[in-house]
């Protein structure tokens, strides 16, 4: 379909911004939310179904959900340095300590999948029972959020963006990077509820 | 030439599709809440030739109501390509997500009528398949809905004005009920609880953001038409 006759994308006379407030405050507060939604009804439904949801949860490697635990702490520290050292206007550095986070971090993926493949080959899939329902909900969900945040970190590493303004650049670069650390945070954050709730409580 | 001629007047689409919609798919159509998935096929029937009447009705002014997401699509695109500077990739995903969007709202309301039509006379078994049919294409064809939203958000999140054309917040607002349709991947699983298609996550939950992002947007478009229009007026009288 070709583009439609339109008027000019900033009429002359109004002011551009160089710095915004990171909106994704309201996305990381709603996801936040759902998740605490998610772990309200789990515990409602282990109140009905605590023996089965104990020996289900004992079947679980705890070693692999704790190890997944290191990982994400470590990956979001290097984010955390790499958005301080970014905020601070050394960018080079910055993007070598998000490259790291994200070799740390593709760890996760590696033993995500494992787990899966280690799951399934026993013949435990969503159908097993209402524990596995959650048990491959929760983590798929947070599997999503973490390969969006591996996207995220990957193209913050790459640094800001080339052509143009370079001081514009560099601000956007910084709300960026502020925005992308706290998504990271979060998916951090959502993991060690999820460890605690699906591996540890019952086991 | 005035560009944004009619926008605001079919702007309003989107308010009358959401009340439409409630009271037609959601009152009249008895899916306000939908029947369990876990009924048996003999209680399904019952319930369905107990309240026939009233889902066809509804089924029948839904149908062609649905019309208006695709012409509220249209009046995002058009705010949205005031914002495009390279290309209009975002507004194009926008619209057809729109339209197959309407699609969503269309066929499963085909099957539902099918099952209404003749209750009496139709093998309980085969008015359950037709009722999952209907479910599972309105619940598991989320995603063209998500390319939808996330268009949108990433589209007016480019906005540099100093006062955006539609606040950030929104823009989070609207992707995060995008992605949270990922959810529904879940329904077809199930047979009760709450990832059923009549559960606590996958109807109260998506089904109230997906209502609540649809006013919520609304209000931030015609805010959006508004301010176009300001900007107009005054390029206009300062040329």
């Amino acid at each position: 379909m070709p583009p439609s006759p339109r008027p000019e994308a900033h009429p002359a006379g109004n002011p551009r911004r160089r710095t915004r407030t990171p909106a994704i405050w309201i996305f990381l507060a709603l996801d936040c939310a759902s998740f605490g939604l998610f772990f309200q009804v789990f515990m409602v439904e282990r109140l009905d179904q605590a023996a089965l949801f104990d020996a289900s949860a004992r079947q679980l490697d705890a070693r692999l959900g704790f190890a997944n635990a290191c990982i994400l702490i470590t990956s979001s520290w290097l984010v955390a340095w790499a958005t301080r050292t970014g905020m601070a206007g050394r960018v080079a550095e910055a993007r070598r300590l998000l490259w790291t986070a994200l070799a740390v971090g593709a760890l996760f993926g590696v033993v995500k999948i494992w787990e899966y493949a280690e799951k399934i080959s026993e013949g435990i899939t969503v159908a097993a029972n209402d524990f596995f329902v959650f048990y491959f909900a929760l983590t798929g969900l947070h599997l999503l959020h973490y390969l969006a945040g591996m996207v995220l970190l990957a193209i913050l590493a790459t640094g800001p963006a080339r052509a143009g303004d370079a001081a514009e650049n560099l601000a956007r670069y910084k709300v960026w990077l502020t925005g992308g650390g706290l998504y990271w945070h979060m998916v951090d954050l959502l993991w060690i509820f999820i460890f605690s709730l699906l591996y540890l409580v019952g086991a | 030439m005035n560009p944004y001629r009619y926008l605001k007047a079919l702007a309003w689409s989107g308010p009358v599709l959401l009340v439409g919609t409630i009271l037609c798919w959601g009152v009249l159509g008895q899916n306000i809440p939908p029947y369990s998935t876990a009924l048996e096929a003999e209680a399904l029937a019952a319930l369905v030739r107990e309240q026939a009447l009233s889902i066809r009705i509804g089924m029948v002014l839904q149908m062609p109501l649905s019309v208006f997401y695709f012409v509220w699509g249209v009046v995002i695109s058009k705010v949205m390509q005031t914002l495009e500077r390279d290309n209009d990739v975002l507004s194009t995903l926008q619209l057809w997500g729109a339209g197959f969007t309407t699609l969503v709202l269309v066929i499963p309301c085909a099957a539902w009528l099918t099952v209404a039509y003749r209750p009496d006379i139709m093998e309980p078994r085969m008015l359950q398949m037709f009722h999952d049919f209907g479910w599972f294409f309105f619940d598991v064809a989320y995603s063209l809905t998500t390319m939808q939203f996330l268009a949108i958000g990433i589209c007016f999140l480019s906005d540099e004005r100093e006062e955006p054309l539609v606040a950030g917040w929104v823009c989070w607002f609207v992707m995060f009920v995008g992605v949270s349709f990922a959810l529904l991947s879940l329904m077809p699983l199930v047979y009760d609880g709450p990832f059923s298609r009549a559960g606590l996550l996958n109807y109260w939950v998506e089904f109230t953001l997906f209502f609540l992002m649809m006013l919520v947007f609304s209000i931030a478009l015609f805010k959006a038409i508004n301010k176009l229009e300001a900007e107009r007026h005054a390029a206009q009288s300062s040329a």
